[in-house]
């Protein structure tokens, strides 16, 4: 496991002011080709869609389901990541276009748009793995650090890991209801009322759409439509989770305590956005099919920079870490998911913090 | 609880037949077939351009269905994708508005072209023949009264002639007999708009007389020689387009004349905010939980760019109201019309309004 860097304020400081140049060089060039590549992707989202939806209802056997079932998940796909995610960050607000404002944009996805530009934007963007803030580490049901306090439950995390992986797309919609709360007595029931109420009205609409409408709309073929529907939500599940938990639950991301983090300059914020992130190698259909979040550590420094321009400046920022001695955590889909997996399975046992520095070394690739 | 609320329920009906009515993603699916082609906005596309003057184009479009019609001397807002920003602008249509129903789509937009106006300039180096752009709705009340005046006075500073041009044509159109005494104000001999269409519409409108005054040779056109200048000025009921300047000493004048017609302006740049002095006042942003300071001697909007905030906005002259914002707590002026409001709960116009006390928006 690599160890935190450890950075003098001065060196924190250049570091702030080197990467605050990279972004003010990049904000400064934003222009035509972003939103020309944004516009690509809406309307490759909407064809895939229009495709998946047309071949799942329409078309007959079973091959053209199973390209009507890939053309939806890719559709889903590249919507929440590569265009939603990426458009309620706020990367393309400069272009004053309504209908790719972070304001305004919902996604296809059962989670509510308020809902997640809290717990995400606000909470997990800012407190980025400091145990107790950053409620999207471990989404509140694992332990990836023995940091993090052991119950009996976690014996079991294997298996609810595989159930949200499964329900992803769930498990992103409730995580700021904040159910945790409610069962600790810590909110009351009007609240919850309250807070889901977002929730139910999108997960209704979500609902509704894929498994009532639209096989309604196909007549007798509706069997094909709903199995299709819910076969698509599945891939797009388990692969954004995937890329998801590749991000920041790799063997090498950090966490971070509350003390560590109190009165942190923003050099010092930079440096455990670095750390605290995970990057992913990858041709570049990859990159675009996860939304750039294979660009973790650049997205993390910069969220509201346009996806594609993290992958321009990768090698510059990991020529900054190298200068200053940063680990820079970055590996194939497969090593690092592999890491993932490994820290699901060691942290569901009592794992104590000096037991875990003399874990064997993870063999990356 | 009772549930009174019909676009609630307007809404709770189109979520049922999502995605089949969004109209973002049916535009987007047209498009590809036909760029003017939308289910409900405006788009239209760009059949003649022709050069008036060094600096100054005129666009011939031709709308989609959803082109409502207009009134001769109102405007539209255009927009245009600069360097991937969508920007708008609001231009005066400088033709009269079609008949038929083939006809009503035609329009002619007469643009001046102003160095470092991001729009202007723009169109003035790329807009080509074939282009697709999407507009607004119609506005303005810069249009002839409905019951037309038989005498009168059009003032028309640079290319605020352009909706004069609009309502000479109209007037022609009609067979106007009554009179019209316009003057034209332009810098050179050079610069001087529509020169043959003007001589043209002269034939047709018996009652028009056509007076040029050129500012480098003659200088500023003195308005207290106006009464001179044209016979009968009392009677008169003038419409005025140009410059701010020109405008606001019009107004002066008119007020300083009470024997004067009646005076109707059509503005199109916001009126610079005096600046004041004394305390800051603070606006709250409620919506987006932030701050910001009135700075004197600017506008709302600007202060709240200037604070790192984004309102939507469109013209930036309290003309297109997509700045409009619900005060919900203090006093504005208006820049305007001068009026201030000071009731809770009203909507104002960000681009043309400041603080008079502390306020609280809902942005």
């Amino acid at each position: 496991m690599a160890e935190k860097a450890q950075l003098d304020p001065q060196q924190l400081d250049d570091l702030a002011r080197e990467l605050d140049a990279l972004r003010t060089e990049v904000t400064a060039d934003l222009g035509q080709r972003d939103a020309d590549h944004i516009r690509r992707m809406v309307r490759r989202a909407q064809g895939s869609a229009v495709a998946g939806r047309g071949l799942l209802m329409f078309g007959f056997g079973p091959i053209s389901w199973a390209v009507g079932v890939l053309a939806l998940a890719h559709a889903k796909i590249l919507e929440n990541m590569e265009i939603g995610h990426n458009v309620m960050h706020g990367q393309y607000d400069w272009m004053n276009d309504p209908t790719l404002n972070s304001k305004t944009y919902d996604w296809d996805i059962v989670c509510a748009r308020e809902h997640w530009i809290h717990s995400h934007n606000v909470e997990h963007h800012d407190h980025t793995n400091i145990l107790g803030k950053d409620h999207d580490y471990g989404y509140g049901m694992l332990r990836l650090t023995p940091e993090q306090r052991w119950r009996p439950s976690a014996l079991l995390q294997p298996f609810w890991y595989l159930l949200l992986a499964l329900n992803f797309q769930w498990g992103v919609a409730i995580h700021d209801i904040k159910l945790g709360r409610f069962f600790k007595g810590r909110m009351s029931r009007q609240e919850l009322k309250q807070r889901s109420r977002p929730f139910l009205r999108k997960a209704g609409k979500q609902l509704f759409k894929d498994y009532v409408f639209f096989p309604a709309l196909a007549f007798w073929q509706w069997p094909r439509v709903l199995l299709g529907n819910l076969c698509a939500n599945l891939i797009r599940n388990l692969w954004t989770n995937a890329i998801i938990f590749c991000g920041h639950f790799t063997e090498d991301a950090q966490t971070f305590s509350l003390r560590e983090t109190r009165d942190e300059s923003r050099g010092h914020w930079y440096l455990r956005q670095i750390q605290g992130s995970s990057n992913l190698e990858g041709g570049r259909w990859f990159h675009v099919l996860s939304g750039h979040l294979s660009h973790q550590i650049e997205h993390h420094l910069f969220p509201d920079m346009p996806a594609p321009r993290l992958a321009e400046i990768a090698p510059r920022v990991r020529e900054i870490c190298q200068r200053y001695g940063i680990h820079y955590n970055s590996a194939g889909f497969w090593a690092q998911y592999r890491t993932v997996l490994k820290r699901i399975f060691v942290h569901a046992l009592p794992t104590r913090a000096h037991r875990s520095r003399a874990l064997p070394e993870p063999d990356q690739g | 609880m009772l549930r009174t609320d019909t676009p609630t329920q307007k809404r709770r009906l189109g979520r049922l037949i999502e995605p089949f009515n969004d109209r973002v993603a049916w535009d987007l699916l047209l498009q590809r077939l036909n760029p003017t082609w939308s289910v409900g906005e405006i788009r239209a596309r760009v059949i003649r351009r022709a050069e008036e003057s060094d600096d100054t184009f005129s666009l011939y479009l031709q709308a989609n269905r959803h082109w409502p019609g207009h009134q001769a001397g109102q405007h539209l807002r255009l927009q245009v994708e600069i360097n991937g920003v969508l920007r708008q602008r609001v231009f005066s249509i400088s033709s009269a508005p079609g008949k038929t129903r083939a006809t009503r789509g035609q329009l002619r937009l007469t643009i001046q072209r102003q160095p470092g106006q991001g729009v202007t300039d723009w169109l003035y180096q790329n807009a080509r023949v074939g282009q697709v752009f999407t507009l607004g709705a119609p506005g303005g009340d810069f249009t002839l009264p409905a019951a037309v005046p038989t005498k009168l006075l059009m003032i028309a500073g640079g290319s605020g002639l352009t909706p004069m041009m609009a309502m000479l044509h109209h007037l022609a159109e009609r067979g106007h007999v009554g009179d019209i005494h316009l003057i034209q104000l332009c810098r050179k001999p050079a610069q001087r708009l529509f020169a043959v269409e003007l001589d043209a519409l002269a034939r047709q409108l018996p009652g028009l007389t056509v007076d040029v005054h050129f500012s480098h040779a003659n200088g500023r056109l003195k308005l207290e020689s106006l009464t001179d200048r044209v016979p009968d000025f009392d009677e008169r009921h003038t419409l005025l387009c140009g410059p701010n300047t020109l405008m606001e000493q019009a107004m002066t004048f008119w007020q300083g004349r009470t024997t004067a017609g009646p005076l109707q302006i059509e503005r199109f740049a916001a009126p610079r905010p005096a600046g004041q002095s004394g305390g800051l006042l603070s606006v709250t942003a409620s919506q987006s939980e932030q701050m910001f300071t009135q700075i004197p001697g600017q506008t709302l909007l600007e202060s709240a760019e200037a604070s790192g905030l984004s309102p939507d906005y469109g013209c930036r002259a309290g003309i297109c109201r997509t700045c409009l914002c619900r005060k919900t707590q203090g006093q504005v002026r208006n820049l305007i019309t001068g009026l201030a409001s000071s009731q809770a709960d009203e909507w104002i116009q960000l681009c043309v309004s400041v603080a008079e006390s502390d306020l609280q928006l809902d942005l």
